[in-house]
């Protein structure tokens, strides 16, 4: 969010924990997250075969986050998407 | 007796100092900042917050949940496989792995990649490994991924580029020939900046990272200033991190000007509006350590000038805390419990919206 919108720490927090549907706190709570990362294929700290990883939880990371990641834009131009 | 405290200098060395000595640096090095910056000094209970934190016994210490922040590096990968000189730890690992292994096993919040020399004269010639690297390292990463290097305009000057050399020049009283050499030089920079930005734009950068800007001065700062401006022209979507060098713009030409603004002399509360003004997205503060004060007195002159730029400044500010920044001690392996004080006031008391 600061990359993409020039939003400042708290103001981007609370844009994508609210994306989320969670509180502030919980994006750097482990045991929350794991299970939103996992729930939301946009990649999870330890590897799971089959999971999405790299530019597929990207892909999934701009549309839950309703920004433009620059690769994501590039694959879907490539694929026609 | 007055209470002993841990603590270090801004070498890295460790000594007990008195509590009333520590609170006494930190009074003395927001002081200094407010007077070489202009701005305010931080508020009594600011003064007292970082002595709390400075005095902290425990040998690490941290923010409350919920007042984290993020990590933007400049170059943190090349550390895996580099050596000393770069900070590294001599690991056999290629450019990749090391991206992948700082991404997933040190839990990265963005991680980033660049030529080892870490400057972006030398990428022109190279220009299609570095994309071709980049793209393929893209479709793998899942944190933002940078692509980053130093302007270094020194590269530009006798003997190692074209352009006559200012610090030739200049001792000669040859001022106005070192100004136009500056200035020149300038033009050539910020062409390579614009040519490699849109070469990487091209295969889906993620994020840029003009590092270090204004280590050889003004003209420097100002090449990349252009360069920013240019490239959010050609690409606006392109998110762009400018980093400054120092505290204040040196001002090697002395006259060079950019949104109105004389660049010699400007310290970071002004920095961040000409990076604003340029169109860059994140500002990178970099403030100078002294390695013959402690770190208290460092952190308090940090975080004064910290403060005053995050207040003035409508993009997000990452602190810089590499070796000899921001009250980090200069040296090669610097201290946890110096790491984590620093990262602790610069976020609570400076307000940094990244490190």
């Amino acid at each position: 969010m600061q990359m993409t919108r020039k939003m400042k720490i708290n103001a981007a927090k609370t844009y994508v924990a609210d994306k989320l549907g969670i509180d502030v706190p919980d994006l750097t709570d482990e045991e929350v997250m794991r299970e939103i990362r996992a729930d939301l294929k946009i990649g999870t700290v330890t590897a799971i075969a089959g999971s999405p990883r790299g530019i597929r939880a990207k892909y999934r990371i701009a549309e839950v986050l309703g920004i433009n990641i620059r690769s994501v834009d590039l694959f879907k131009r490539d694929l026609g998407i | 007796m007055s209470k002993q405290i841990l603590t270090r200098m801004g070498d890295g060395e460790r000594l007990w100092m008195a509590a009333s000595d520590i609170k006494a640096d930190i009074e003395e090095g927001t002081a200094d900042a407010a007077d070489r910056g202009g701005i305010p000094v931080i508020s009594d209970a600011e003064r007292e917050q970082l002595f709390n934190i400075i005095a902290d016994p425990s040998r690490i210490v941290s923010v409350s949940p919920g007042e984290e922040v993020i990590v933007s590096d400049d170059g943190c990968t090349m550390s895996f496989y580099s050596g000393q000189d770069g900070g590294g730890v001599g690991i056999p690992l290629s450019r990749q792995q090391a991206i992948l292994t700082y991404e997933r096993a040190c839990g990265a919040d963005s991680t980033s990649m660049g030529h080892s020399d870490y400057s972006f004269k030398p990428v022109k010639p190279i220009i299609n490994f570095e994309t071709g690297e980049y793209y393929n390292t893209s479709m793998v990463t899942t944190a933002p991924f940078f692509y980053g290097a130093q302007p270094n305009l020194g590269l530009y000057s006798q003997p190692d580029g074209p352009c006559p050399n200012p610090g030739e020049l200049l001792p000669l009283g040859k001022i106005t020939e070192a100004r136009e050499s500056q200035e020149q030089a300038a033009e050539y920079l910020k062409d390579d900046l614009v040519f490699i930005g849109k070469r990487l734009a091209d295969v889906g950068l993620e994020g840029l990272n003009f590092d270090t800007c204004g280590s050889a001065g003004d003209a420097d700062f100002l090449a990349a200033l252009q360069a920013v401006e240019e490239l959010k022209k050609a690409a606006p979507d392109l998110p762009i991190l400018m980093g400054a060098s120092g505290e204040f713009i040196l001002g090697m030409h002395g006259e060079v000007i950019f949104d109105g603004k004389r660049l010699a002399g400007l310290y970071p509360q002004e920095q961040v509006k000409v990076v604003e003004a340029a169109g860059a997205d994140i500002f990178g503060l970099a403030i100078n350590t002294s390695t013959s004060e402690s770190v208290a007195w460092n952190l308090a002159r940090a975080v004064t000038f910290l403060k005053a730029a995050t207040s003035a400044s409508d993009i997000p500010i990452h602190a810089n805390v590499g070796m000899g920044v921001c009250g980090i001690p200069m040296m090669e392996q610097p201290p946890i419990d110096a790491v984590t004080r620093v990262s602790k006031a610069l976020v609570q008391i400076g307000k940094a919206d990244g490190l």
